[in-house]
């Protein structure tokens, strides 16, 4: 009898444990969120390709893909770029990697903690779309509005860009949430990417 | 045997419910509003928020080298980080430091044409590549190969310097090796002002002075992407102390003062005692950092 006991005992044990073990295999294989990561990474890493191609013919200076999270309230995410001697600079983007909503982009001459900063250019409904421009048309802007507020023209001749301030303004959406494939409830991430290349003219 | 026979059905009780949890519900998508956010709220707390991330793009040290000779800057084998010295960075933050003095050095050397030794630094970044988890940049593409092909044909040189540094960009974004890329773009910026300043110190070459004028915009964003790594550590505080320092020296001078708030838009032309003080803090930066 008590044999009985131990050997029900013990099957029970291992039957538990076959059970958990199957559970977290099933998790391991069916992981949604890393299978969506490693597929939006490819998909990411294709566009890179095509946001280099169209810099031609300026020559590679760098690359930025800024990863962004939809939340249920505006933010800014900022990008430094420094740009030397009078070099011309041309920014490709390739926005394919927004698939939400649309966002905007605000390029500025200081960052946003500065409140003397001048807008110097600025594109709304930005994403799904490829889309370059270079950068003189904003050190013209800078100069005027720099001339505007009585700086002396030989000084506002001079000057140019050492750096600039790119903002990519992420609107608000609504949270989801969804239940996964264990019955949990799970929030929805809704994310975005967008890919920045930089070149200079090298001439 | 009353206990026995009490504690099995617990055990069965308790297999049930872990084998019950198993199965789950087939995934299935609803919408969910939140409560609304009041204006308060927003405008209190999150509205118009800034990511705390900080993201950069500096320039590249093929641009800066370029820059530089085309300002006058001669080759002198000397002045680059010697190559046997690779054995010496111990440290991740030195062979990290270590791997943009050499990309520096690498850039130097291809835009003067000195192919044989650009060859023995891309070997040298290679190897101190491999410390520092950035070994697969050099074995895609047969980067090494291409190089030693192509020596003395100088546009392809370029090319494959380009396709070196999408590389290592692309690697360092698909990795999340963000901070990585922060210190060697410090070496590498270092490694370039060094150059510049021994120029200087030597001819007082008035064009690679307005150079080391434009790279102090440079520090402040490195400054930044120092103070956001993730894993700081005393060796990184005392080299942002160190740039800091320098910046500070450099928003002190008479040239940069009068100024004012203009001088972030001008490059502006040292005095030779300004220049001096500003090149002999470069050089005894970049020294304490390659020992």
């Amino acid at each position: 009898m008590k044999l009985k006991y131990i050997i029900s005992f013990i099957l029970i044990i291992l039957l538990s444990d076959t059970a958990l073990a199957q559970k977290k295999q099933k998790r391991d294989e069916m992981d949604p969120q890393a299978l969506a990561k490693a597929l939006f990474k490819e998909e990411l890493s294709g566009y890179k390709k095509v946001c280099r191609a169209s810099l031609n013919p300026y020559r590679y200076d760098g690359v930025k893909t800024t990863l962004f999270n939809y939340k249920p309230y505006e933010y800014i995410k900022e990008i430094e770029i420094a740009t030397i001697q009078n070099a011309e600079y041309r920014l490709s983007y390739n926005t394919n990697g927004i698939h939400h909503d649309k966002i905007q982009i605000k390029i500025y001459d200081r960052p946003d903690t500065d409140k003397r900063r001048v807008l110097l250019y600025e594109q709304a409904e930005v994403g799904g779309d490829e889309f370059s421009f270079e950068t003189t048309e904003m050190i013209e802007k800078l100069k005027q509005v720099k001339l505007n507020k009585g700086i002396d023209s030989a000084i506002v001749d001079q000057m140019r860009l050492k750096k600039i301030f790119i903002d990519y303004i992420i609107p608000a959406v609504d949270r989801k949430t969804e239940v996964n494939e264990f019955g949990e409830d799970v929030m929805l991430k809704l994310k975005g990417a967008i890919i920045l290349c930089v070149g200079y003219y090298n001439l | 045997m009353n206990i026995l026979k009490q504690f099995t059905l617990f055990i069965i009780i308790i297999s049930s419910i872990i084998l019950a949890s198993g199965c789950g519900e087939p995934a299935e998508k609803k919408e969910v509003h939140f409560h609304e956010i009041s204006q308060d709220e927003i405008e209190e707390a999150i509205y118009n928020e800034v990511s705390e991330d900080y993201e950069f793009i500096p320039p590249s040290a093929l641009q800066v080298a370029s820059i530089f000779k085309k300002a006058g800057l001669s080759y002198d084998l000397k002045l680059t980080n010697p190559r046997n010295h690779v054995d010496k960075y111990s440290t991740k933050l030195s062979q990290a430091l270590a791997f943009g003095i050499y990309s520096s050095d690498l850039a130097y050397s291809v835009v003067h044409e000195k192919y044989d030794e650009a060859s023995e630094f891309l070997k040298t970044l290679r190897t101190l590549g491999s410390k520092i988890g950035l070994e697969s940049i050099f074995n895609t593409s047969g980067l090494i190969e291409r190089f030693e092909t192509n020596v003395a044909i100088q546009d392809s040189i370029i090319d494959i310097l380009i396709l070196l540094q999408e590389n290592t960009d692309d690697y360092i974004e698909e990795n999340g090796k963000e901070d990585l890329s922060v210190i060697y773009y410090t070496g590498a910026w270092i490694e370039g002002m060094y150059m510049g300043a021994n120029t200087v110190m030597l001819d007082q070459e008035k064009r690679v002075g307005v150079l080391i004028s434009e790279q102090m915009t440079l520090a402040e964003i490195l400054i930044k992407g120092l103070q956001h790594i993730k894993d700081q550590s005393d060796e990184i505080a005392d080299l942002v102390d160190a740039i800091q320092a320098l910046v500070d020296t450099y928003d002190n001078l008479e040239s940069v003062t009068t100024l004012g708030e203009e001088a972030d838009y001008i490059d502006i032309v040292l005095t030779k005692d300004e220049t001096t003080l500003m090149s002999g803090k470069i050089v005894e930066l970049r020294e304490s950092i390659v020992q």
